[in-house]
């Protein structure tokens, strides 16, 4: 008896199923809206109640440095939006570039992925310093750090998930909480 | 389920043996065969290497497929092979064997001892010590073969001892690899075939059995001054030697026995493959794998694959060109989508240099620690509840690892010496992991992964470049836990299928 072939649906919806892209995806997007869930809203609501300038703001117009100006939730996203977009951008550029063949060289490639983020914390400490803290008084300058922490937890966000995005998982599991994660869900 | 038996006569009847093992670990061969290695040369260095080999294969055929750690079916190490409680026998087992000793030439009678001594001849046939097997001397084998036979060896019974279980309508099939110009070899052939088909006729079981005859493929050089040239085997004299011996065979699988062997496959090399040494016999012979014997093994797969309705012939190996290249490697499966051959041991050439390279300097008891955070090794072998660091799973990344190297080394050395004459042989390309001798002698480089080693493993099956060392890294970190196996077979069984072509 001849074997029946599998039609083009049945054979697209296979290929999902199993395909290791899709199940990457899944894991990927189970990630980010666990990062976007911490990072968001204490971006958005450091955002909205204190009123703050962000630092691109404050670097592009020197005259929003003064503490009287308002700044909008839109554009302090805008400025997330497009550090991470940097940051993703060199991060494609590094993993096209290089793809590690090994173990050892996927340690390397995590290693280089820490000196990436600590050097992208750096940047934002730097800009807001220069920007924001500034010759504040000690009340502004707790309500500013309040607002730093949301700051870098959502620009972290985004660049997390811009890299989980991007990446494989061959550094997935240098992502902070991800082994956390898995302990979890195997307990 | 038929029953499968391969016998390895001879020093080239080991090396095929060695070539049929490797095949088979790739995934190639019946769920079960069972082997034995006869020779009366018991510390040759061929029968001593592919005695090793087994040793090692079988320890890990009972750790991945019986044991704690399971691969799934039909893939790597697949085969089980069962011996006897020695894999080896040798016709004559007594110490400083000599012809004269063995029929005890003092106590025969005149009329005897003057037959005896027309037959063979008194310095190098009769008198000579037989502990490094015939020297190519097919009479003599013959005699000791035949004596051998007529006293039945419980070798055979217990390589046998299944055989009375074998059901109605089952059949058994036995393969012997030999080689026509050698001592032991072009003896044992058609003795032992008529053995195993007295035992099974015994048994009333249906026996068929199939046979590679190596006719002569590779040469040396002629010995030393010094060696005196009667007690060795000269390879000038293979083609004389095979014409007698084929003239002999004729007769007898004609007139004598018709339906001795079901199948015959007849293999050679033209030209004559160059070894560049000369040795002895005994521990020193430990001659290079060569394509023929590769050639042999693919027939023994054949065999035990055939139809049970398919007559019985005699096939010749050739080729269509000068050079070899997978084209001219028979298939197994003519039905398979690409070459299977090509397919199943190139994944296992590339799965060896994988694990030797990237994964087994890392998986060692004081460096394995630095990788328990990456997804391959969560998934693959923490979640398998595997402790990396306990006696017996370094144990066995040691023998697996032992086995890759030895595997590399077949595959390289099956690359003939270069010569203006010798076809090139372009089955595996390995001159990346590779350091040759002036003799064709391969030694392995493998300490650290070099760029020149990522590209070598992507060029190592021609023709053609295949993914990478990062490609299968990537495949091993999406890999899911239950792709098949248990314990450190999730991980080899995963490494193993991303090692695809």
């Amino acid at each position: 008896m001849a074997r029946r072939l599998p039609s083009t649906a049945e054979k697209t919806k296979a290929r999902l199923a199993y395909h290791p892209s899709f199940r990457t995806a899944v894991d990927l997007l189970a990630k980010a809206t666990i990062w976007l869930a911490v990072a968001a809203p204490a971006y958005l609501v450091a955002g909205a109640l204190l009123d703050l300038p962000t630092p691109l703001q404050g670097l592009v117009r020197p005259e929003l440095r003064a503490a009287s100006f308002l700044p909008s939730l839109y554009q302090s996203a805008i400025d997330a939006i497009l550090i991470a977009g940097v940051c993703a951008f060199l991060w494609w550029a590094i993993a096209k570039a290089w793809r590690p063949a090994s173990p050892r060289e996927a340690l390397r490639f995590q290693r280089v992925w820490w000196v990436l983020c600590l050097v992208f914390t750096g940047l934002i400490l730097g800009v807001f310093h220069h920007v924001v803290l500034k010759d504040a008084g000690p009340v502004m300058l707790a309500t500013r750090a309040i607002f730093l922490v949301g700051y870098l937890l959502s620009s972290w966000g985004f660049f997390l998930v811009s890299v989980l995005a991007l990446s494989p998982l061959t550094v997935a599991s240098a992502i902070p909480g991800s082994a956390f994660l898995s302990r979890l869900k195997r307990s | 389920m038929d029953s499968n038996y391969v016998i390895g006569v001879g020093g080239s009847g080991s090396k095929c043996v060695e070539s049929l093992l490797h095949v088979c670990a790739s995934g190639l061969g019946p769920d079960r065969v069972g082997l034995a290695l006869v020779d009366q040369d018991l510390s040759n260095g061929n029968l001593t290497r592919t005695k090793q080999l087994l040793s090692l294969y079988r320890g890990l055929h009972t750790k991945l497929h019986n044991g704690s750690h399971g691969l799934r079916e039909r893939t790597l190490l697949h085969t089980a092979f069962t011996t006897a409680d020695t894999a080896e026998w040798s016709p004559l087992r007594e110490k400083r064997a000599t012809l004269d000793a063995h029929f005890n030439y003092k106590a025969m009678r005149d009329e005897a001892k003057m037959l005896f001594e027309c037959l063979f001849e008194r310095r190098y046939e009769r008198e000579q010590s037989l502990e490094e097997g015939f020297r190519g001397r097919a009479a003599l084998g013959a005699a000791a073969m035949f004596s051998a036979a007529a006293s039945r060896s419980h070798f055979w019974d217990r390589l046998f001892s299944d055989m009375g279980d074998i059901a109605q309508g089952e059949e058994m099939r036995v393969f012997l690899f030999a080689s026509i110009f050698g001592g032991t070899g072009a003896s044992g052939f058609p003795t032992i075939a008529k053995i195993i088909k007295e035992m099974a006729e015994q048994h009333a079981v249906k026996v068929r059995i199939g046979g590679a005859l190596m006719l002569p493929y590779f040469e040396y050089p002629d010995p030393p001054a010094s060696v005196e040239r009667q007690s060795v085997t000269l390879s000038r004299e293979f083609k004389r030697r095979s014409r007698q011996a084929l003239e002999y065979y004729h007769d007898l699988l004609t007139y004598q026995y018709p339906e001795l062997f079901d199948q015959i496959y007849l293999l050679g090399f033209d030209p004559l493959l160059e070894l560049g040494y000369f040795k002895e016999g005994g521990s020193l012979q430990r001659n290079k794998p060569l394509l023929p014997e590769l050639l042999g093994a693919l027939a023994a797969l054949n065999f035990f694959r055939l139809d049970r309705s398919s007559a019985p012939q005699v096939l010749r190996a050739g080729r269509g060109s000068r050079n070899v290249s997978w084209e001219e490697i028979p298939r197994l499966d003519p039905h398979a989508k690409g070459h299977d051959v090509r397919q199943h041991l190139g994944r296992l050439i590339r799965f060896a240099i994988a694990f030797l390279v990237a994964y087994y300097p890392h998986l060692q008891r004081n460096s394995y620690t630095r990788f328990r955070d990456q997804s391959w090794f969560r998934r693959l072998i923490a979640d398998a509840d595997l402790e990396v660091g306990s006696d017996d799973v370094q144990q066995l990344f040691s023998e697996l690892a032992k086995y890759c190297q030895e595997l590399l080394t077949w595959a390289a050395s099956l690359k003939p010496l270069p010569d203006s004459l010798t076809p090139e042989i372009c089955l595996f390309d390995l001159e990346h992991i590779v350091e040759r001798d002036s003799i064709g002698g391969v030694a392995l480089r493998l300490n650290k992964l070099t760029s020149r080693q990522k590209q070598g493993f992507q060029q190592a099956i021609p023709p053609g470049a295949h993914h990478g060392l990062d490609g299968v890294f990537e495949g091993l970190s999406r890999a899911r836990s239950d792709s098949g196996g248990r314990g450190l077979g999730v991980f080899l069984q995963t490494l193993f299928d991303e090692c695809h072509l």
